[in-house]
């Protein structure tokens, strides 16, 4: 059943699979971590009854209700944890029934013929989207973003520690990300798995606007397993991001730790990008030394000796670990970072190539990178679903007509125009809207196979053609508001705003 | 009933005990493990109690019998709880793969990002949240309570860049709306013109709201009044009709058959339609009439997708989508839409329409290649009449 030529029940479930989908995969992971609990505190118990029976063998009471207490708090500890792991499976339950019970609504208007009904229903399905992409765009609070950085637990890390501030005093009600805050005033939380959403907002926006990696990190650890069974090269962005970063602020020998601890590993399949970035170690050190000499030319010479070992394999082994490289596969192309360029230093391709590395552009890479492999583990589109509808809406609406300003002459009379204008010749066309003409320009027009005019046409002897009946109402209502005088056989032309007989009406045949 | 729907339901019904979702899978596990820690302080205080008997006491056999009953429960205990929880876990677990495995598997068909093929500008963004500010002011502002109005009105304008003329006319839209859900009618019939539909809709809810606190008398008397003046103003006679009923429900009956929810969401729709006219605001947001035709259209992309996909077509023209999409009427009619007889092509503004002195209509490519460019004459596609390009003219379609 269709009412609107619209889609069926089941075509909305595909639409919306990562609405089950995402809970789905919430649940699972919960239900893996109360297994991990379950299990590491099933093999302590184990110990504490082994500890508890041979005190009772040994007939030490004192020690062995002493243990008994140990295991009851061991199994009270558990219960607590339990109780929150279910408290969990339940909101994320109830979430799939939301989403349940508001496609079977959809089923039961349709069922129903219930046109108002349905439009009703498709108006909450359009705040879904609004809701989504607010919440995918909207900006973010610093208490949200510090909130992140918190949760984490990566306190001390990496260039995040530098950019760590004390905490705000906490409001009493906490900003919220405008999406959220949207979905919340419409009743429409349960729909969406927004908090997935701010998840991904919150990391992209925590590299590009406030360059930290830690909730990235922290990120990539909780998914290390699915990130490597895609042989993803986000890890090794970030630590390498993390590296640069160290290396700016000329902190080497924890720049130095997090080379060794978490990019060596990439050397099989990043060699290239790794020589850049030990390269660049020895550039900057030699750029710092340079200063005292304020000579940048010696600097790019010195430079260039040094890197000379940094060259090959096992010349960037030496430096690094002196020992021998090991025997590897190809190494991989370094990708095009950007293509920014500092001129007085462009005779020296390696300057070139350090100073790409070194700019900011590359957080953007990082974020772009995050967001491709999250959307992509929970099978959330990339692109933002309601751009996505837009786009298909409005090339489906947009007609031949669409975007061209009909030319209108105006009459002397200030209030016939006015009402004219406002009341007869307004389009309230969507895509010739002043929010959509812009972004529609660019859009393929719909495919009519199909006139679509109306009743009685009838043609003046301007060549304007109109429905005869709504023509000679417009002259009803023209005379009723004095706006114009009109006999009774005559009408007025909107367009060109001239009288015209009913007897100049001719019947047009459009086939 | 939908299949999908169906599947789902079902298989959703499994995720939980007892087909409540307060009873998740994973509850049992708890309350096995409450179970285990009662029966764990239960056989604490019995091992203390026998402590301190076999203390005061002499070793008797009775004392070390009660005991070894204890450890024996103890780890019976241990041992029931851990096998049940494991087993609990597992099955959870295997419950949810099984959910994936025939329902979001069977629900998995393409991906949203693959229809995107006409990817919206780079600065599409900034209209988008100017689409979505005039939508929000549309809608949304009845949910949002606001006392003051130049509050909400500065509001729109700084998140959303709405004009304050326009966002002003929403609140004020709004506080009548809000006013008449909370069963205050007063502003709205204020603002109701005399004798329009929506003033005799507001008498009859009225009439409803007094008849249900059961003052049949206050709602006769009401009704006595209101309706002969208003049916004097009016002109829509065709109203008298609806008074009938509720007179002989009055009279007759004592139980209440009308609806005043839908009456109210009656008065609402009529009041928010009529008030957007008025103001020369569009009744549905642009964005919501683009969202739903992208609704519609959807599974038609979808469609083409996979067909291109087998067949290796392209989009047939590139400024034009290569299939139809059938939107209902108020999607529809904001242009007229002609499509050339002769060419089967809709007419635009470098091929506008022509009307043949026998009153058929014809685009301009048709008419060139009908008369040779102008050179001779000829006979109407449609009807004998003959015609030359001199006696044609051009036409323009005029929705009102
Ligand atoms: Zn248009
Ligand atoms: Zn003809």
């Amino acid at each position: 059943m269709s009412i609107l030529n619209e889609p069926s029940v089941d075509f909305h479930l595909k639409l919306n699979e990562q609405s089950f989908h995402i809970p789905n995969e919430l649940l699972k992971k919960n239900i893996r971590s109360v297994n991990k609990l379950l299990d590491r505190d099933s093999k302590r118990l184990h110990i504490l009854f082994g500890e508890l029976d041979q005190l009772l063998a040994g007939q030490d009471d004192k020690g062995s209700l002493s243990k008994l207490n140990e295991i009851i708090k061991t199994v009270e500890i558990l219960e607590k944890k339990l109780e929150k792991r279910i408290h969990t499976e339940a909101e994320l339950l109830r979430r799939i029934q939301y989403r349940i019970d508001y496609y079977n609504e959809l089923n039961d208007l349709k069922e129903a013929n219930d046109r108002n009904g349905l439009i009703n229903w498709y108006q909450r399905y359009t705040n879904l989207l609004v809701g989504d992409y607010l919440t995918r765009n909207g900006m973010l609070y610093d208490e949200e973003l510090d909130a992140v950085v918190e949760n984490t637990g990566e306190h001390d890390f990496g260039v995040g520690r530098s950019k760590r501030r004390l905490s705000s005093p906490k409001l009493d009600e906490p900003c919220l990300n405008p999406g959220v805050q949207f979905l919340k005033q419409q009743g429409l939380e349960h729909f969406l798995d927004y908090d997935i959403l701010l998840t991904a907002n919150r990391i992209s926006k925590s590299l590009t606007l406030k360059h930290t990696l830690g909730p990235l990190i922290h990120w990539i650890k909780e998914n290390s397993s699915y990130l490597t069974s895609k042989s993803s090269m986000l890890e090794f962005e970030a630590r390498l991001q993390e590296y640069i970063e160290l290396v700016k602020i000329q902190d080497y020998p924890n720049a130095i730790t997090c080379f060794q601890s978490y990019l060596v590993k990439f050397i099989d399949s990043n060699f290239e990008q790794l020589k850049l970035a030990s390269g660049l170690l020895v550039f900057i050190k030699s750029c710092s030394n340079n200063q005292q000499t304020n000579s940048a030319k010696d600097g790019a010479q010195s430079l260039s000796d040094s890197s000379l070992k940094l060259k090959s394999r096992s010349g960037f082994f030496q430096y690094f670990f002196h020992k021998q490289a090991p025997l590897s596969s190809e190494a991989v192309k370094i990708p095009n970072i950007d293509d920014f360029k500092v001129r007085h230093f462009s005779n020296n391709m390696d300057f070139e190539r350090y100073t790409n590395i070194l700019d900011g552009t590359r957080w953007d890479v990082l974020k772009d990178l995050f967001l491709q492999e999250y959307f992509s583990m929970y099978g959330i589109s990339h692109h933002d679903p309601l751009l996505i509808y837009l786009s298909l809406g409005i090339s489906t609406l947009k007609t031949k007509a669409c975007l061209h300003e009909s030319p209108v002459v105006e009459s002397e009379n200030i209030e016939l125009n006015q009402y004219l204008n406002n009341e007869v010749t307004n389009n309230k066309c969507p895509v010739c809207s002043d929010e959509f003409a812009t972004i529609a320009r660019g859009l393929p027009y719909a495919h009519h196979i199909q006139s679509n005019l109306f009743e009685n046409p009838v043609m003046l002897p301007n060549g304007n053609i109109y429905d005869s009946k709504k023509l000679k109402i417009l002259a009803h209502n023209l005379t009723n508001k004095k706006l114009c005088v009109l006999d009774e056989d005559e009408v007025l032309d909107p367009i060109d705003r001239k009288i015209y007989s009913e007897n100049d009406f001719i019947t047009m045949y459009p086939t | 009933m939908s299949e999908l729907l169906t599947t789902l339901k079902s298989e959703f019904s499994k995720l939980c005990d007892e087909d409540s979702i307060e009873q998740p899978l994973l509850k049992r596990c708890l309350d096995d493990t409450h179970e285990f820690k009662m029966n764990l302080k239960k056989l604490k205080a019995h091992l203390n109690k026998q402590v301190q008997e076999a203390s005061t006491g002499e070793h008797s056999e009775k004392s070390s019998k009660k005991r070894q009953l204890i450890i024996d429960k103890l780890h019976k205990s241990h041992k029931q709880w851990e096998h049940n929880v494991r087993k609990q876990g597992k099955h959870a677990l295997l419950q949810h793969n099984k959910f994936h495995k025939v329902v979001l598997n069977k629900m998995y068909d393409f991906e949203l990002d693959q229809v995107y093929v006409n990817q919206l500008p780079a600065d599409a963004k900034q209209y988008v949240e100017r689409a979505i500010g005039v939508h929000i002011s549309r809608y949304s502002m009845c949910t949002v309570p606001v006392k003051d109005g130049t509050e909400m009105v500065n509001y729109l304008s700084e998140v959303y860049d709405i004009d304050p003329v326009v966002s002003s006319k929403f609140v004020e839209m709004a506080q009548i709306v809000r006013e008449l859900k909370n069963g205050d009618p007063k502003a709205c019939m204020q603002w109701a013109a005399d004798g329009s539909l929506l003033e005799f809709e507001l008498y009859l809810l009225e009439a409803m709201n007094s008849l249900e606190k059961g003052d049949k008398l206050k709602t006769y008397r009401y009704l006595l009044t209101k309706i002969p003046d208003f049916m004097a103003k009016t002109r829509k006679h065709k109203l008298r009709h609806k008074v009938a009923p509720l007179l002989a429900q009055l009279v007759v009956s004592s139980e209440n058959k009308f609806d005043i929810k839908e009456q109210l969401e009656k008065c609402v729709n009529l009041f928010t339609k009529d008030y957007c006219a008025q103001n020369h605001l569009s009744f549905n947001s642009p964005l919501f009439l683009i969202v739903l035709s992208g609704i519609i259209s959807f599974q038609f992309f979808i469609k083409y997708r996979t067909i291109r996909a087998v067949s290796h077509v392209d989009w047939s023209t590139e400024d034009e989508l290569p299939f139809n999409v059938k939107l209902p009427d108020f999607l529809t009619k904001f242009h007229p839409i002609f499509i050339c007889p002769v060419l089967k092509e809709e007419t635009t503004k470098e091929n506008p329409p022509f009307a043949l002195p026998c009153h058929h209509i014809i685009s301009k490519y048709s008419l060139d290649k009908l008369s040779k460019n102008g050179t001779c004459n000829f006979k109407c596609p449609y009807c004998p009449i003959m015609a030359s390009r001199s006696r044609t003219k051009r036409v323009n379609f005029v929705i009102l």
